[in-house]
Formats: C-alpha cells, structure tokens, sequence
C-alpha cells in the first residue's frame, strides 16, 4: 500500500494516544448499549465514531505540535494550519477544547476598539499567548450534562437530549435529567452543550466562512437587514409581527426544498409549547405565533426521519449555538436551514402560569401574547387586552437566561425578529449567503413585502440598544458567578 | 498499538476457540477489540492485515504452525512501518 508510506512513527504513538482517549473508549465500550438503545444504526455509529475519532486525533496532534516550544502565539498556529492543510477556524476550535480541558491556557491579547460605552467595552484580538499546563497525561474526562443543570444555566435548548446516543437524558419543563444508570459518559453532551463552553471566535469565523480574526459587536456577523412582512392571507391572521418566519416554513415546504421542520407548537396543556417535527405547510399555519415559554426544540434531532431527507430548524439563540457548534466540532447534523428568532429572554411554564395570574386570567382563555414596548401584553379569547410591565415580571423569567448574551441569533442562517421594525413587520437579519439566497427567493416568489432596514423607524439604533442591554446584563451576571466562584458558560 | 510503537510490523493474537475459553470468554471480547482495530486502520490508511487473531487450542500445534506462518507471510509482503527514529529499539 502506498498510503502506509507516508506515516510516521509520530502518526502513530498519535493514533495510539487518541485511542487512549477516555471519549474514545467510552464509544467504544459502550458501542453495544448504543446499538441497544436503537438511536444509531451500526452505519451511524461508525460515522459518528469516526468523526469523533479523526476530532480528537487532530487534537492531539496540535497538542504535541504546541509542547515542541515554551510559548506559543498565532503565527504557530497558523504555521500548523499550512502543515495539515486545514482552516484557522478549525485551529482555534480546537483550541478552545483544549482550552477547556485546562490542558494550556491561552491568554487573548486585545486592542480596545471603542471607548465610548461605559457598559460594555468592545476589544479587536489581536494574537495569543498559549502556554501548556504541566499536566503529563492528557486525558480528560468530560462529565455529562448533570453539572450544568445543576448550576441552573442550562438553556434548555434539548441539544443534549438530541445527540445522547443512549437516550438517558431528558428534559422536562426546561429542565434536564441525565439517568445515570444508562448513561456511558460519552461526553457528547458536555462537548455540544452550548452552555459549557463556546469557540466563539472560530464561529464568527464560520458564518462568514473567513480565515481572518475579526470582531463583531452588538449583533454578531451579517451580511445585510431587511424590514419585511408575509404576503400570504393564512399567515397574516395567525403570526406574531410579521409573520417572516412562517412564510419562509411555508414557502420551503411549498417549493419540496424541505420536507421536515424543527419547531414548536402548543401541547394539550394551554400555552405549554413542545417540540414539534411540521411535515407540510398546514403544520406551519397552526404552529404560528411566538410561544414565550421555552421548549426543547432540538431533542427532536435524533428522530430517525430526519436522517433521510432535508430538512430546517426554527429555533432562538441557544439553539443556534448550539447547532453551530455541533457543526465545529465535526457532529454535524445534515440541516438545510437554521432559522433564528431574537429572544430577550424566555419563562419557564410555571411563571408563565403566574403570569397570568397576575392579570387574573386562566391561561386556557390566553390566545395571543406579546412583549411590546416594555410590557407583555395578553390577549383574551373574548377579545380582552392584559398588560404586565416587564420589570415586574422579569424576575421570573428562566435564570439561565441571564448568562446569555446573544439577543438576535447571531449563528442562524437567517435571524427575524421585531425589534426595530414598526407593528405588523419583522426585523429580518441575513446572516450567511445560504440565508441570503432563501430571502432572494422569498421576495421573487411573492411570498414576502421587504423594505430596507435604513428606511424604518426605529432601526438600528434600537436594534442595537436592545443588542447592549442583554450583552451587559450578561457581563454582570457572568460577573458576579465568577466572584461567588459558581460555574459559567465561557464564551 | 503499544507493539506498533515499539516496532512490531504486526500483531498476531493466538486465543483458544469460541467457547472454551477459561477466563469467561476473554477470547471474543479480543476479537471484537480486533475487528475494531482492523476498522480503524482502514479507516486510517494502515494495511488491516497487521493485526490479525487466530483461534488455536493448546494442543492443536499445526494449526498454530500455519497461522505463525500465514501471519509472517503477511506482514513480509507489506513494507516495514516507520519505526521511532530517536529512541530504536
């Protein structure tokens, strides 16, 4: 064989080590569990397991390029990018896993860009310090998710529930479980989880698919904004603002580009949202309008109809993150579309229900909701208009909401929201030339009215201030757990 | 894997038979780690016939003869693996 010419030794004391790996070997050992608990075909396990495999592979092959010297800065890592042929993106991703596994540390050195906010400070990076820990084996074990649902930052966003390959996690009212009976501490939970950690960098990198270091504030990477709102009468009468994100459901499932969708609709219990698959554009009809409380939309992933056929996922900021990072970290789930919404912050079922009582109105009597210039507002079936301050209610809102700091769904392909944009019309963010095709389309098919987003009022200015407020209540939370020495996310 | 650092171009493992093995079917856990490894190693670029296992019980000695043998002549018509250049063995 001519291949086996071009290994060397080093290949192999790597291959030798990453088979070492304690997520390796749990795949390994608990291959038949998974095959047991029917997730995984034995054609997928393979896949998966070999993704995992040349990840981790990579891993330490940057880990033994690195111990070669004392310090290293980002003209190494760009020299190991030149010796594997592979993306800086994909460098800093592993750095960042490497970073949290407290095998070296890495100091960002940073340039302030703008002084002009007190609040939040924004800083262009420009190179690393990566010094190694002295550690002699490098084996980390990744605990499962127990321990974020436990620090109450856990998102609820169902990731983990998605990918588990033994099924033993599940998420009730927003809140996970992980039965640890069945569990084979595969770590795959605890790697996607994007409350864990986030390679933030190298995921700005990949929505603009670019190879340079480059900071964006406020709103995350994008290509252009729209003000837009649905042309379809059957949207109009159901949807929230704009109806923007139903009528792009609607129009891709119209056009077969999907045949499945990720989202979320009502339960049998009044206003308890669950995960939903829509399979036709009626689904996208009744499943319309913004559902305050959050639900685990991505524990659908392991639905074994979605491996066979294309296929979009609606879903707020978490989500996003956490489909993006799946994707860095070599796990990718064969989407066509990830479509975000903004989100301020979301209620667990149970202040939603209090929410209501506030008002004094029975929740199976709620048939819209809405969060509209500093106040939620409730509408009756009989045609009544209820309204809570926000600052009233703020305080039941899920604590894990806190720690985030992304209000417009900056890793979506396409981000809608209605901040900015006047009554009756959504906020529409492109992010990626995929989602800057899909809006191309929706405005040749006539599915959509679209203005730019210069020409309305509010605008950006808004946008923006929204953008601040929820990235310094972030810093401030994260903050204050770094003193009383809790966990947090690190992003 | 720790005998292909160390230099081996190869690795047979000779175990008993199915089913009569005398530490609770330590034989076909080995199996199932070998047909993994071979997996791997064409997964990887790596010829899978350098890890090969053989069932031979203790007295069956041509069995045991002609699987060295099979083994030696494998592993001689594939090239030498690239061995550990500071430290030789």
């Amino acid at each position: 064989m001519n291949s086996e010419k071009l290994l060397s030794w080093e290949f192999l004391k790597n291959v030798a080590e990453t088979l070492d790996s304690f997520r390796v070997r749990a795949l390994i050992d608990g291959k038949n569990d998974i095959l047991k608990a029917g997730i995984y075909t034995e054609d997928q396990f393979q896949v998966l397991f070999f993704n995992m495999f040349d990840f981790e592979q990579l891993k330490y092959e940057l880990l033994t390029f690195l111990k070669n010297k004392p310090e290293n800065t980002l003209k190494d890592l760009i020299e190991f990018t030149k010796l594997k042929k592979i993306d800086l993106r994909t460098v800093l991703t592993l750095l960042t896993l490497l970073k949290n596994e407290k095998l070296l540390n890495v100091e960002e050195l940073k340039e302030q860009k703008n002084t002009d906010n007190q609040d939040l400070s924004i800083y262009k990076l420009k190179d690393f310090i990566i010094t190694l820990n002295e550690i002699i084996t490098g084996k980390t074990i990744y605990e499962p998710v127990q321990i974020i649902f436990d620090a109450k930052v856990c998102s609820g966003c169902g990731l983990c529930t998605g990918i588990c390959p033994v099924n033993c996690i599940t998420m009730v009212n927003g809140i996970g479980n992980v039965d640890d009976k069945a569990c084979i501490k595969c770590g795959l939970c605890y790697l996607l989880c994007p409350r864990t950690f986030l390679p933030t960098i190298s995921m700005h990198m990949a929505q603009m698919n670019s190879n340079h270091l480059e900071t964006h504030d406020l709103m995350g990477p994008y290509l252009d904004i729209f003000s837009a709102r649905t042309k379809i009468t059957e949207i109009k009468h159901v949807c929230q603002d704009g109806g923007v994100t139903s009528s792009c459901l609607y129009y891709l499932f119209k056009s077969h580009q999907i045949n499945l969708a990720l989202g979320a609709t009502m339960s049998e219990d009044p206003w308890r949202p669950k995960a939903f698959l829509l399979s036709s554009k009626e689904d996208v009809i009744s499943s319309a309008g913004t559902k305050y409380v959050n639900n685990p939309n991505l524990s659908l992933l392991n639905d074994k109809r979605l491996s066979q056929t294309n296929f979009a996922i609606v879903g707020v900021p978490c989500q996003m993150q956490a489909l993006l990072k799946s994707k860095l970290y070599n796990l990718h789930f064969k989407y066509k579309y990830r479509i975000g919404i903004f989100c301020m912050e979301s209620f667990s079922y149970d202040s939603f229900l209090k929410i209501c009582s506030l008002v004094d109105v029975n929740a199976a009597n709620v048939s819209k909701t809405n969060i509209n210039k500093g106040k939620f507002f409730i509408y009756t079936n009989d045609g009544s208009e209820f309204s809570v301050p926000i600052k009233e209610i703020t305080h039941l809102a899920r604590p894990d909401c806190e720690v985030c700091y992304d209000l417009t769904s900056e890793f979506a392909d396409i981000s809608i929201g209605s901040i900015g944009s006047p009554s009756g019309w959504n906020t529409v963010i492109i992010r990626t030339l995929e989602g800057k095709k899909l809006y191309e389309e929706l405005i040749a098919h006539d599915v959509i009215e679209s203005v730019h987003f210069k020409d309305v009022k509010p605008g950006l200015s808004m946008l923006q201030k929204i953008a601040r407020s929820k990235k310094v209540k972030c810093q401030k939370s994260l903050d204050e757990k770094r003193k009383e020495n809790l966990r947090f996310p690190s992003y | 894997m720790d005998s292909f650092l160390k230099g081996a171009d190869g690795v047979a493992i000779i175990s008993c038979h199915e089913g009569e093995c005398d530490y609770g079917g330590a034989n076909m856990n080995t199996n199932k780690h070998v047909l993994f490894l071979k997996r791997l190693f064409n997964h990887l670029g790596i010829n899978e016939d350098r890890i090969q296992q053989y069932f031979c019980a203790a007295a069956e000695v041509e069995n045991f003869v002609s699987s060295v043998k099979d083994m030696t002549n494998k592993i001689r018509s594939l090239p030498p693996l690239p061995k550990n250049q500071l430290n030789p063995k």
